[in-house]
């Protein structure tokens, strides 16, 4: 209780501040609290807005991410199993993972279409890496006296993947997963930025060059919020998850 | 040594020259500004150009103290004006035959014939779009946009074959059609524009503004005037002043050659200017700052 | 009825100079009663671990090996998130009355729900018994599996194996440091070197 109170009171001060600070600038410059709220409230009542910006960015980020889990998973799991899967993706993997996320979109929009399967692919590319470790270090982590055990006594697949494996596999997993879908929408938002791509990025760019800045705090604050909500619904399955 | 100190305090200082920062993206319009610079026609005036990279950067530039007189895309100049930034605008610059829509196929008269093909531009809501947009709305059975990040991406997208057209200025479009004998210049969105908005002007795409410290300075307005007259009537010379800000912009010459600049003096031809505003106004509000600019804003 | 048979079977773990044992044969028969002994090291866990189909001999072979294992580890090996009804249901999913009656047998009813790693080992090693009881098997391999507790605990795990032990009529084999404790005092003894 009072724990909320001081973040309340916080976040109080915080809209004071910039009320304040707004009141000595041009709105184009730092629009102040109230003219952010309306231009949030037109924001998400503007069907077009879900429709056309929104969902497909959305969308983007989760089949990138529905992708990146789709080939990285039997990477991993390959990988697992025969180590010497895993050493001859490692370069691609090195690579893979140094390359600078602005540089692999610009190339994915050279290669691709520049729409759709290059912002899909991009994010892709980028995560698939984190599911192939994580799957990996999941499997390695699943405890071998367990399996043992579940080997004598003749337990079901089914039942000992959802006991055994899943478990060990969620410990690795969930971190990773909770990275990756924070990520999955930031890399969304720059290859859109970057490829003209309609959708959140462009929306950004839009707003920017229109000095539209009460629209880009709004769609800021809707970024950040859908990243939290990502990151909070994660968190809560992984806490669920690992709970005795 | 004291005697010295009080020596050179004595020394009468010569009058500082005032220096005008100048500034502009690498496109044709630019290149006057660094003819001044060059030139530097205006006594006890130093000019220098800095180029800028983002509207974002030019806004702040505006806004800075220091006296700045710069080219700007029209429609951002009308929304810094709408948004309480002090800028007048002092000429406006039509630059005819440097926009082509470059592809396959026969040339087009306008953009039906087109019969939905799609057309590489850059960012939705850019100038390119709200040009393309008010000619035709894209849809089957015109042109259907491929947004792009850049000029650059689509024209690699047209010679790549992943787009049929691209919507490119110039240096770019002859550069294209170089690189890929195929191609052809199908449409001048000039002529287009003529035909579909029944204005007289091609559209004066680009604005040359100033701020506050320079309202009232004809003879930095006359610098400039004579400066564009001067690359007017030999437009691949803006290439090699280009270059010396722009490297990549050496290879420019061949394509600007062609290109037939005009100088719209402010507030004299201010209606050739608000009625292109007004053309962008019934597609897309909101790149102008959501209304016409006032009379003030052209310096009347 | 022969549960298990080997001949000459040997056991060499790959990077170990010497092999764990050599020419073992050893038949086990139906509701036989078996002791591995000798001096640590010299693979009394191994040669259960033949029996129980977790290894495999590198010479020799095995003819025949037993269908339904119970087994108690020297570890409970308990799926510590669980609590104890699960861990006893992951083994045998319908025998819930079974599973409780023994563990109201061991005086254990009340940890029903306690998740398997707040056990201590005594009481872990329990439901490790319970759990290998539970599946009727044909065979039941313990492995030091009931080290742990304390003199009376122990005497109602011999107790609940025995009265099983005269429904089910499985094999016993069992690997036991304390001559003390022993399930069965005059089980055919299996001595390795």
């Amino acid at each position: 209780m009072m724990h909320r109170l001081a973040f309340l009171a916080g976040l109080a001060g915080l809209i004071a501040l910039w009320a304040l600070a707004a009141r000595e600038s041009l709105p184009a410059i730092l629009p102040g609290p109230l003219a952010v709220a309306r231009a949030l409230g037109l924001l998400v009542t503007d069907r077009e807005f879900w429709a056309g910006t929104l969902l497909p960015s959305l969308g983007r980020a989760a089949a990138g991410l529905g992708l990146a889990f789709a080939l990285g998973a039997p990477l991993g799991l390959a990988g697992w199993r025969w180590p010497a899967i895993s050493a001859l993706l490692a370069p691609v993997r090195l690579i893979l993972m140094g390359i600078p996320a602005p540089i692999l979109a610009i190339l994915c929009i050279l290669w691709f279409d520049g729409g759709d399967i290059t912002v899909v692919l991009t994010v892709a590319v980028l995560l698939l890496p984190v599911f192939q470790i994580a799957i990996a270090e999941g499997m390695a982590a699943v405890d071998p006296q367990l399996a043992e055990m579940a080997q004598v006594f003749r337990v079901a697949p089914l039942r000992r993947l959802h006991r055994i494996v899943l478990p060990a596999v969620w410990t690795a997993f969930g971190p990773a997963l909770r990275i990756a879908a924070a990520n999955a929408l930031r890399v969304t938002l720059l290859t859109e930025l970057l490829s003209g791509a309609e959708g959140l990025g462009s929306a950004v760019q839009r707003a920017q060059s229109w000095l539209q800045t009460d629209q880009l705090f709004a769609l800021v604050i809707v970024i950040l919020a859908l990243i939290g909500l990502a990151e909070a619904a994660l968190t809560r399955l992984l806490r669920e998850r690992s709970r005795p | 040594m004291r005697a010295l100190l009080l020596f050179l305090a004595l020394i009468p200082l010569p009058a500082l020259a005032e220096e005008i920062l100048l500034s502009g993206p690498p496109i044709w319009e630019s290149a006057p500004l660094i003819e001044l610079v060059e030139t530097q026609p205006a006594e006890g005036v130093t000019f220098t150009f800095r180029p800028w990279a983002s509207p974002e950067k030019l806004r702040k530039m505006v806004m800075a103290d220091a006296p700045l007189l710069a080219v700007a895309p029209s429609p951002t100049a009308a929304v810094f004006d709408a948004n309480g930034i002090g800028l007048k605008v002092i000429s406006a610059t039509i630059t005819e035959a440097s926009i082509s829509i470059v592809g396959r196929g026969d040339e087009v008269a306008s953009l039906d014939e087109l019969q939905g093909a799609s057309l590489a531009l850059p960012f939705k809501g850019y100038l390119p779009d709200l040009m393309m947009r008010r000619i035709a709305a894209p849809g089957p059975e015109s042109w259907q946009p491929r947004y792009t990040g850049s000029l650059v991406t689509a024209m690699q997208l047209l010679l790549a074959g992943k787009v049929d057209t691209a919507m490119l200025t110039e240096p770019m479009a002859t550069l294209a059609l170089t690189q890929d004998p195929t191609l052809v210049r199908r449409a001048d969105l000039c002529v287009l524009w003529r035909e579909a908005t029944t204005l007289a002007d091609c559209p004066p795409a680009a604005a040359v503004i100033v701020n506050a410290t320079l309202y009232d300075r004809p003879e930095i307005r006359e610098a400039y005037r004579t400066a564009f007259a001067a690359l007017a009537g030999d437009p691949g010379k803006a290439a090699g002043l280009l270059a010396r800000h722009f490297p990549d912009m050496g290879q420019a010459k061949e394509g600007f050659v062609r290109i037939r600049a005009l100088d719209l003096p402010m507030p004299e031809r201010a209606d050739a200017l608000a009625r292109f505003y007004g053309a962008i106004l019934d597609v897309e509000p909101a790149a102008i700052g959501g209304k016409l600019p006032d009379p003030d804003f052209y310096g009347k | 009825m022969i549960l298990f048979a080997a001949e000459e079977a040997g056991l060499h773990y790959p990077g170990r100079s010497d092999p764990v044992f050599l020419d073992v044969s050893l038949t086990i028969h139906d509701g036989e009663s078996l002791r591995l002994t000798g001096p640590s090291g010299t693979g009394k866990t191994s040669l259960m671990r033949l029996i129980a189909g977790l290894e495999r001999p590198t010479t020799g072979r095995i003819a025949t090996l037993p269908r339904r294992i119970g087994m108690a580890f020297a570890e409970p090996r308990l799926l510590p998130h669980l609590c104890v009804m699960e861990n006893l249901m992951f083994v045998a999913p319908r025998a819930d009355r079974d599973a409780l009656a023994m563990l109201e047998a061991l005086d254990m009813a009340d940890l029903r729900n306690s998740a398997a790693g707040s056990l201590s080992t005594g009481q872990a090693q329990r439901v490790a018994l319970i759990r290998a009881l539970l599946v009727r098997p044909g065979i039941l391999l313990l492995d030091e599996a009931l080290g742990g507790l304390d003199l009376p605990a122990w005497c109602a795990a011999r107790d609940l194996i025995h009265s099983r032990r005269r429904e089910d009529g499985f094999a016993l084999v069992e690997i036991s440091h304390d001559p003390a404790r022993l399930l069965v005092p005059d089980a055919r003894t299996v001595s390795l070197a």
